[in-house]
């Protein structure tokens, strides 16, 4: 009795648990590897790159792209599985690009769809495309590996500020930041990075590469910075190694925001005091601009100012809160090469 | 109408297997920590309530431990027959309800756990299901053999734990902190209020410390120290890792671990539930078992069984209502209640016993 009783569950356990009653071969799911959103007054469109699980081989991957549209993002998502008629997988998605429209019409619907949703992977990049995603996902050989690329591109050369979906949805629910990602921009059936963007509803506020290196120094995204200045009508290559950046945010009348930055310097010439002082000042000028125009002309926090603030000064971090303002500070960059 | 302690067979465990037994009991149950039972926008002052907590808990654990030295050898179920000869019906009855109270919230909280995120191909409630029927297999074999299996959990269970610490730390960022009751203590008694109704292990020592071989005082030591780091653990890596991100989050323990990384090992979320379902299967057995050994003591063998076989129909009826009747689950997850509960079955009665004994502390 015993015997029958435990073949009995072993049976039923290795059907329920292992799916052998309900399952579905990999041809039968949608398998996303990206996805790209555009938004057009009421409506979402979708551009969903998706693996083609039957007739990718080891040597070549094959896909295909589906496009969908919907009153929200979960309607287009639901038009994607009428129209194809399989299951959607989310959990293979490698990058997620936004249009333009969407970035000025607001994203906080859809990073919630997204960061709601268990199988999605919130460690994914995230890009704004210049014109429509549409156009980036439909370049000719575009595959997610190619995406991939370009978000290495922050800690190579600085250049480029690539922020993750969780990274997005955390500055989202903040309320007090700012999210920055890059602009892709199809160019002779090639995507390039033309620059960067601060995602705030109703703008589309750009950043040069220039001011991305500064974003990347204060947020101590990058280790290292490899770039060239011209000292004494000679072109002089340079890196700086091991850069770490401190934030002190003091609060007399106004808010006064105090950057210093340690980096070891190396180049051919690295003992002459001039070149030195050059380089620090050519960055300290690039920061105090870059910091000058994100928080007091655009009014966007991209440097986790409150996080600091919070930890410095919480009561002034919660006078913060029900004022909601940062901007108009006054800005001071010591750099320590 | 009971057992005489010359007949029942009394089954003894030892102080490493109890612990590490109630270890994954304790530690088994913050994985399924939700929204729904505890503000997640807080966490970080969780260490202070997870300190506090730690505090009560070896208060609480005094009375239990020289209870148990007094008890002159004899198990819970003597020792209550010796002491109540006119009411020791009423106390088998109010620790039987106790652990039917626990069982069920714990089926609950997994079940409910389980409905959010299980895929939907999946049906949750045949899990469920199944879960109940192995859990009552399992307490049908006695308490020895659930400390046996526990052993092999909890050594699975502390492998899952420091890997997913690994790979949860290098994405720790030290601006994801923030000062200790920001937000007032109100969040720090909310936890504290939350972990100590947890505090289940507390009314089972009261019954399995009298058949436990071994070095008590330091095994309860031990025991408490090391619940309560590996919680103060995983807040700091989970605020650390998550930030602001928390808040979107139902089940921040799953989630988290859905995001560790360690090379070319992602998305070990699956594995880690493997391991926590087995450690529910720890949790629920024993609470089964000990619910058929209260009503066993004042009833019979038979009676027991079936009271035991009832509880687990119970469950599954329990466990698909809680997840579809907001009252239902509303009542079942109130902290208050469970709180009182368990201060009332950990300390009020040990202290009880402790004055029947009429010997109290030296």
């Amino acid at each position: 009795m015993k015997k029958n009783i435990l073949i009995i569950m072993v049976i039923t356990i290795s059907l329920l648990f292992c799916s052998c009653s309900s399952t579905s071969q990999l041809h039968q799911k949608l398998i996303v590897q990206g996805i790209g959103i555009d938004t057009e007054k009421d409506t979402v469109n979708l551009t969903l790159q998706c693996l083609k699980a039957d007739t990718s081989t080891q040597d070549k991957t094959e896909y295909e792209i589906i496009e969908t549209t919907g009153d929200n993002i979960s309607d287009a998502f639901a038009e994607a599985t009428l129209k194809t008629g399989k299951q959607i997988l989310l959990g293979q998605c490698h990058y997620l690009i936004f249009g333009r429209s969407a970035v000025i019409t607001g994203i906080n619907k859809e990073i919630n769809f997204f960061v709601k949703n268990y199988d999605f992977p919130s460690n994914i990049y995230t890009f704004v495309s210049d014109s429509k995603a549409n156009d980036v996902i439909t370049v000719k050989d575009m595959a997610p590996s190619n995406i991939e690329q370009i978000a290495m591109g922050q800690k190579a050369t600085g250049e480029i500020c690539c922020m993750t979906v969780k990274e997005i949805a955390s500055a989202l629910i903040n309320n007090f930041e700012t999210p920055i990602t890059s602009i892709l921009k199809v160019k002779e059936d090639k995507i390039t990075v033309t620059g960067n963007v601060l995602i705030k509803p109703n703008s589309f506020i750009t950043l040069q590469p220039k001011q991305a290196i500064a974003v990347n120094i204060l947020n101590n995204k990058i280790n290292q910075l490899n770039s060239s200045v011209n000292f004494n009508n000679e072109l002089v290559e340079y890196s700086l190694k091991s850069c770490e950046t401190t934030v002190k945010i003091e609060k007399g009348s106004n808010y006064k925001l105090v950057f210093t930055t340690y980096a070891m310097l190396e180049c051919e010439n690295n003992t002459d005091n001039s070149l030195k002082e050059q380089i620090a000042k050519g960055l300290e000028e690039n920061i105090k601009a870059t910091v000058e125009k994100t928080l007091n002309t655009s009014k966007c926090n991209v440097f986790y100012l409150d996080k600091y603030l919070r930890l410095q000064n919480n009561g002034e971090y919660k006078k913060l809160k029900a004022e909601q303002e940062l901007s108009g500070a006054e800005i001071e960059v010591n750099i320590n090469l | 109408m009971t057992k005489s302690s010359s007949t029942r067979s009394v089954q003894i465990i030892s102080t490493l297997g109890l612990f590490s037994m109630l270890f994954v009991t304790r530690i088994v149950i913050n994985v399924t920590y939700s929204s729904d039972v505890l503000d997640v926008s807080n966490t970080w002052d969780y260490i202070i309530s997870a300190l506090l907590s730690m505090a009560v808990t070896a208060v609480m654990l005094v009375p239990i431990y020289f209870v148990n030295k007094n008890s002159h050898s004899l198990n819970f179920q003597d020792f209550v027959f010796t002491n109540f000869k006119k009411t020791y019906g009423v106390v088998f009855v109010v620790f039987a309800l106790y652990f039917l109270y626990v069982c069920s919230y714990t089926f609950c909280l997994f079940s409910n756990f389980l409905n959010d995120l299980s895929n939907p191909q999946v049906n949750p409630l045949l899990i469920s299901i199944l879960l109940v029927v192995v859990c009552l297999y399992g307490a049908t074999k006695g308490i020895q053999a659930i400390v046996r299996t526990s052993a092999i959990i909890f050594i699975f269970l502390i492998l899952s734990f420091i890997f997913l610490f690994i790979s949860l730390a290098t994405q720790i960022d030290k601006l994801n902190f923030k000062p200790f009751f920001e937000d007032g203590f109100a969040p720090t008694a909310n936890g504290l209020l939350t972990m100590v109704a947890r505090n289940f292990a507390l009314p089972v020592l009261v019954v399995l410390l009298p058949i436990c071989k071994g070095n008590i005082k330091k095994g309860l030591s031990i025991w408490t120290v090391s619940v309560y780091a590996v919680i103060i653990i995983f807040i700091v890596v989970l605020t650390g890792a998550l930030g602001d991100y928390i808040q979107y989050l139902k089940h921040p323990v799953l989630s988290g671990s859905a995001m560790g990384e360690l090379g070319i090992l992602k998305r070990l979320d699956v594995v880690y539930l493997g391991f926590w379902t087995a450690g529910m299967f720890v949790k629920i057995s024993l609470y089964l078992y000990l619910f058929k050994e209260m009503v066993t003591a004042v009833f019979n063998s038979a009676t027991g069984k079936t009271a035991m076989y009832l509880l687990g129909l119970l469950l599954v009826v329990l466990g698909v209502w809680a997840n579809k009747s907001y009252y239902v689950s509303a009542l079942w997850f109130n902290t208050f209640i469970l709180c009182g509960f368990t201060v009332f079955i950990g300390l009020i009665m040990p202290l009880i016993f402790l004055l029947k004994t009429k010997r109290g502390v030296k």
